[in-house]
């Protein structure tokens, strides 16, 4: 279950007098069991990007291939959709359904799956993301808290059994323990759920990234400047030159390295900063 | 922001774009008044020319025009269709007579008089919004609507919601988008299947649609009314109207197209009578 991106480039309106060209060459490859943050500021083609793996974006020009399913030409759009799970931005603006079972039903359904198989995903699902299904399944989601009903929306997707899940900005517009919530959320589908193998996110958030993404690919402008372990993109200045904020414990560590008072700077989750100063306080 | 075209603005920058909205929307409404008065193919000649100078003038190529105007090709089908069909008139003078249909002279007048009425009719609103964006056509409404504040209708109040309403247009087609994205992920099928069946495929994306406008208007009036948003009496504007010299041009050309049109319909000058120029009729 591999993702294979070559020479992959979009404009938008190509008949139009000012291209926008939003994808430029871009190659990449994306392994199972990656948990991939995909990194840039606004408009660099994040979003581009992300929405041809599941083929909302039809390929103009390159080539990509998700699981043997060649992209470029024509394919099974459902059986793509059905193994490459997309949750957008804000996904509770997109919930409908008079209750939270025939939401979470609704991409199940449009696979064509029997009934009992549906009941058992939507159950699953709804567990999977931390809701008591029995509580909440009759309930519509309107009357839900902005957290919940994000956790439903998460679950509609999650109910295709995806194996590849991709998320565009799954924290925005909530707050710092909120965006943690959902972080270990989405960690956890990773890990316990046998169905996703994948993790592919969009995120503004350098914390996030650099303590859940074992690797991130960094666009700029349409391109790639390269994908990296997150160690090697926070050693240097490479994110700040385009445009995005470094880790806050990456900023702390400079700080404290620069004063004398830990040796290594490169400390990525709070748990590896609190164990460098406590190292460093008994050289002091 | 992805650009959205409203209508059909086709920006030249010629001296009919940027004419005074007021003096095209007048010009418009005085315009289908002044179709209903014409029963004669002179008439719509006189008109003809009239458009051709401003399709001219406007530098807007006759080819978008034209595509412009196959949504009523079918009403022009049908409409003549059924005056050759159902025909009550003068049937003194036989013209053609095949099978068991017969055509009279005055009907197939009658037909080409109805064509051309519903052919100018669109072509004229149509030049407008060609040359007009629709901001403009909201300012211009709303300059024109001013006398009616005299008998205390709120037109400061409808022209801002008029403009809040252009404004939130590209919003929600964004939005839209992203909506029938994110169903179309959940492998939502909007493109297969009966009438009824498409119809209710279009549940998912109209009720979040729904309440997200309705989010987007309470979240807009909490804005206004924390900014203290009373009425919009004396706002001032940052494109001012004007008249240029154009407009009165404009304005007198098209009286005196319009006064032709009258004389043609009622024959009222004494030193000229019309019904002795058969031909006219």
């Amino acid at each position: 279950m591999s993702i294979e991106i070559q020479n992959l480039s979009y404009t938008y309106d190509p008949k139009a007098k000012f291209k926008k060209i939003a994808l430029k060459d871009v190659s990449l490859s994306v392994e199972d069991g990656d948990f991939l943050a995909i990194v840039g500021h606004t408009g660099s083609g994040k979003s581009t990007l992300v929405t041809h793996l599941n083929g909302l974006t039809k390929v103009q020009s390159g080539k990509i291939i998700v699981d043997g399913i060649d992209l470029t030409g024509k394919f099974d759009a459902k059986k793509l959709r059905s193994k490459v799970g997309m949750v957008f931005q804000y996904p509770e603006y997109q919930l409908f359904a008079e209750t939270v079972q025939l939401d979470v039903a609704f991409g199940p359904k449009n696979l064509g799956l029997d009934e009992e198989e549906i009941n058992v995903r939507v159950k699953d699902a709804i567990e999977a993301v931390g809701l008591d299904f029995e509580q909440i399944k009759d309930k519509s989601p309107f009357e839900l808290s902005g957290g919940q009903m994000r956790r439903v929306a998460i679950a509609g997707v999650i109910a295709m059994r995806p194996e590849i899940l991709v998320l565009d900005e799954p924290t925005a517009g909530l707050d710092p323990k909120g965006k943690r919530d959902i972080m270990e959320l989405v960690l956890s589908l990773k890990n316990t759920l046998k169905t996703v193998k994948t993790v592919i996110m969009i995120s503004h958030n350098m914390d996030e990234v650099a303590r859940y993404c074992n690797k991130v690919a960094l666009l700029k402008d349409g391109e790639l400047v390269g994908v990296y372990t997150p160690a090697q993109l926070f050693e240097d200045d490479t994110v700040e030159k385009c445009g995005l904020k470094l880790p806050t414990t990456v900023r702390l560590a400079r700080v404290l390295k620069a004063r004398g008072l830990i040796e290594n700077d490169c400390l990525l989750t709070e748990e590896e900063i609190v164990a460098e100063i406590a190292k460093g306080g008994r050289h002091a | 922001m992805r650009e959205i075209s409203l209508g059909q603005y086709y920006p030249t920058g010629s001296l009919i774009h940027k004419l005074d909205p007021r003096t095209k929307l007048l010009i418009t409404i005085a315009y289908i008044v002044m179709i209903f008065f014409i029963d004669t193919f002179v008439g719509f000649g006189l008109v003809f020319i009239g458009l051709m100078a401003t399709v001219l003038i406007s530098k807007i190529p006759v080819t978008k025009i034209l595509k412009s105007l196959k949504a009523i090709i079918f009403l022009l089908v049908f409409t003549v269709l059924m005056t050759l069909l159902f025909y009550g008139g003068d049937k003194s003078e036989v013209v053609l007579s095949w099978w068991i249909f017969t055509f009279y002279k005055q009907q197939l007048i009658d037909c080409g008089l109805i064509a051309c009425r519903l052919f100018f009719m669109v072509l004229g609103p149509t030049m407008l919004t060609f040359t007009t964006t629709p901001v403009q056509l909201t300012d211009g409404m709303q300059s024109l609507l001013k006398p009616l504040a005299l008998i205390k209708v709120p037109v400061h109040l409808l022209a801002i919601i008029m403009s809040i309403t252009l404004r939130f247009i590209p919003s929600l087609s964004e939005e839209t988008d992203k909506i029938i994205n994110a169903q179309k992920s959940r492998c939502a099928d909007f493109e297969s299947g009966n009438i009824f069946k498409r119809a209710k495929a279009m549940i998912p994306i109209l009720i979040p649609l729904l309440t997200s406008s309705i989010r987007r208007a309470e979240e807009l009036a909490c804005a206004m009314d924390s900014r203290c948003f009373k009425d919009a009496k004396n706002r001032t504007r940052m494109n001012k109207l004007k008249f240029g010299w154009f407009d009165p041009v404009c304005l007198i050309l098209f009286c005196a197209l319009f006064f032709v049109v009258l004389w043609l319909k009622f024959n009222f000058l004494p030193f000229v009578d019309l019904t002795s120029l058969g031909w006219i009729v």
